[in-house]
């Protein structure tokens, strides 16, 4: 995989990286002028003490001499931190004044010349000033050498004094280049964050306000793809939408139907067969419903869910119109203990939830039994309790009639064995868990589940 | 297409004399046919549009006392009928039928000024249930008798007969029993009636609630009307009227 590239990194290098190229590139000119700046500065102290030197320079019938009187070769030695050489060399190539051999310079012969150069000198480097003077016998020439300590240093002021501002304004252009795209890059994060903040649900347009022009298209791209999978999404809502109507118009038509055909039959038999089908119709009815549940429910499903204040106890407040009358004709004894406790969810499919709770603790309570529907909520959460007098679940099975269509071994009554499947996926789509437990009384069962409290 | 059906069998006593009309709008045949019998059988005058346009029609030319209104309608859907009808004035009750999943949807249609509404697939009993209460709200408004099984409450009186004999009520056991009957086949709450009934007698609490109910229940047992506790909640009168059938 390739390392994601920064945006921030890349432009720093490419900012930073030419802008210290361009500064070590500047600088070559510089070290150059520097040291002609240097050389120039003593070179003409070192000519002085040649020329005097070579004013020496007597010359005989056969011979050239040179005598300097011991204050002048004092005054060349004066000199405190370099150390001075001279030598005087005669028409035979022979020393006749000095002190050191000096490499000879290039210079021509019979005329007078002068010459500056730098060579080294007991392995040291020197700077010396030359100058050949013509004689009768040939070329006399008066060399002095001068150590480059001295130029050195001030090569170094100097540079030091020149790269010092120029290293300032590298790093002070670097810093400002970090904070500058920091700044620019600004937008991108604010862009970054509205977009993390959003509901999974919010599909609308991301606003892009503020963001630069060089965003905008980015922006625009994201909003038309929000924008496709909304229209993405409503199609899909509205194909549940539709296949529950058409699902459930023909089911309302056909238990319409069945029913009236019973009270017709009530007058004359055939009811064990008008009894089935109705039974039938019923259970379409109700898986259909179920089916449509858990098509909005399950994980995979990318219709968003709502997450809005619930009231858990007004929730099965609205649902007791529907459940007393059934569990009257059942009789069972279905009762509410009811305090406040608020959480988010969506009411529709928390509805659901209770529902099929509901439906099952009815369908396996038997006549005479008791079903209680309790809301509470305690130390953070809020609790949805309902709790039966029937056969129960076996420890064992717990886990099991969570799967879709497991039906406990040996059960006769009705159901799917779709319920608790949902109640599963609309717990686990609230965060919510879901136990069954055993009821203080020791028989029965007791489901339990737990949302956070909302405040 | 619309089609009267308003040949009346049987009517239940309740309706005080006057046949009551109801508007079935509802674009399935199966389902259209299914419901206009079972209202037929319960005694009302039932008319059947299976649009909204002629539901519109229906209700502009004629008095119903309650219309069934199916909210997925082809053309004019069965929302824009509700709005039309309550900005028409249409006074009786409007029952919504909906087959959508959507709490949007039922919100809505109570916004705009439904009565109640019922989900598809219904059992029939439910949707008679529903029937039968928003008809005797709608009847309350102008006839001041109601039945209920041998039980006849005078609204205007205040009076309250088993078999042409007074029983003796309080007026506060009076009104107690008057709020039961109206909610008849519903649960009510304690805490409803208090709100529906303190506007007038501030002394009512769920355990004054509790004693008027028992009060009234030895003075109903020969109506054979039970009125069940609903434990932790509250009470429901089993409507004597309903299976009447």
């Amino acid at each position: 995989m390739q390392a994601p590239s920064s945006l921030k990194k890349l432009l720093t290098l490419w900012l930073v990286g030419p802008l210290l190229a361009l500064i070590v590139v500047s600088a070559v000119p510089g070290y150059f002028l520097a040291v002609r700046a240097a050389n120039d500065a003593y070179d003409n102290g070192l000519l002085d003490p040649a020329i005097a030197i070579a004013n020496y320079v007597r010359e005989n019938e056969d011979d050239v001499q040179v005598t300097v009187p011991p204050a002048a070769i004092e005054a060349l030695r004066i000199d405190t931190i370099d150390r001075i050489f001279f030598r005087v060399t005669g028409p035979a190539n022979d020393m006749i004044a000095g002190n050191a051999f000096i490499p000879l310079p290039d210079l021509p012969m019979d005329t007078t010349a002068q010459s500056l150069y730098s060579t080294v000198l007991e392995g040291q480097a020197v700077r010396v000033a030359a100058i050949s003077i013509p004689r009768r016998n040939g070329n006399v020439l008066v060399q002095v050498a001068e150590t480059t300590l001295k130029r050195e240093r001030l090569l170094q002021d100097i540079l030091v004094g020149a790269l010092t501002p120029a290293i300032l304004v590298a790093v002070t252009a670097a810093i400002l280049f970090w904070f500058g795209i920091r700044r620019s890059l600004l937008p991108l994060a604010h862009l970054r964050d509205e977009i993390e903040r959003r509901s999974p649900s919010d599909l609308g347009a991301v606003s892009g306000s503020g963001a630069p022009l060089e965003v905008r298209p980015l922006v625009f791209a994201i909003n038309q793809l929000l924008a496709r999978l909304e229209q993405a999404l409503e199609a899909q809502q509205r194909f549940i939408a539709n296949a529950a109507h058409q699902l459930r118009t023909p089911l309302a038509g056909l238990r319409t139907h069945v029913e009236l055909m019973r009270r017709e039959a009530g007058k004359n038999g055939a009811s064990t067969l008008i009894d089935m089908i109705s039974g039938e119709t019923e259970r379409a009815s109700h898986l259909a419903n179920q089916l449509l549940t858990l098509a909005r429910a399950e994980p995979g499903s990318s219709l968003p869910i709502a997450r809005v204040p619930v009231n858990l106890r007004e929730l099965v407040f609205q649902s007791v119109q529907a459940w007393v009358p059934r569990s009257l004709v059942r009789d069972i004894d279905l009762g509410f203990d009811l305090a406040d406790a608020h959480t988010l969810g969506d009411p529709q499919l928390l509805r659901e939830l209770l529902a099929n709770l509901l439906d099952n603790a009815l369908i396996h309570t038997p006549r005479g039994g008791r079903v209680t529907v309790r809301t509470r909520r305690e130390q953070g959460f809020a609790f949805l309790e309902i709790e039966d007098d029937g056969p129960g679940i076996p420890e064992s099975e717990r886990q099991r009639v969570f799967e879709r269509f497991y039906r406990l071994p040996g059960t006769t009554t009705e159901g799917g064995g779709l319920g608790l499947a949902i109640v599963h996926e609309i717990a686990d789509r609230h965060q919510a868990s879901v136990k069954l437990l055993t009821p203080p009384s020791g028989h029965g069962l007791l489901v339990r589940v737990s949302f956070s409290e909302y405040e | 297409m619309r089609q009267v059906v308003g040949v009346v069998i049987s009517t239940p006593d309740f309706s005080g004399g006057k046949i009551m009309r109801v508007l079935l709008v509802e674009d399935d045949k199966a389902l259209a046919d299914g419901l206009s019998r079972t209202l037929r059988g319960s005694g009302y005058a039932v008319d059947h549009a299976s649009n909204g346009e002629l539901a519109l029609k229906a209700a502009g030319e004629e008095n119903f006392d309650l219309i069934v209104l199916d909210i997925g309608l082809p053309g004019i859907s069965g929302f824009e009928v509700l709005e039309q009808l309550r900005k028409n004035r249409h006074l009786g009750s409007i029952l919504m039928l909906t087959a959508r999943d959507s709490e949007a949807d039922r919100v809505k249609g109570l916004d705009l000024g439904a009565d109640d509404y019922i989900s598809k697939p219904f059992s029939l009993p439910e949707f008679e249930a529903r029937v039968r209460a928003l008809i005797r709200r709608s009847q309350a408004v102008h006839t001041p008798v109601l039945s209920f099984g041998r039980l006849k409450l005078h609204t205007v009186a205040k009076r309250a007969q088993i078999d042409e004999e007074d029983i003796d009520l309080t007026p506060r056991e009076w009104s107690v029993l008057e709020y039961l009957l109206m909610h008849a086949g519903q649960v009510i709450s304690k805490d409803q009636m208090l709100q529906a009934l303190c506007s007038w007698d501030s002394s009512l609490t769920h355990n004054t609630i509790e004693v008027y109910v028992s009060r009234i229940r030895s003075k109903l047992e020969k109506a054979e009307i039970s009125i069940r506790t609903v434990r932790g909640f509250g009470y429901m009168v089993e409507d004597p009227d309903a299976g009447a059938q």
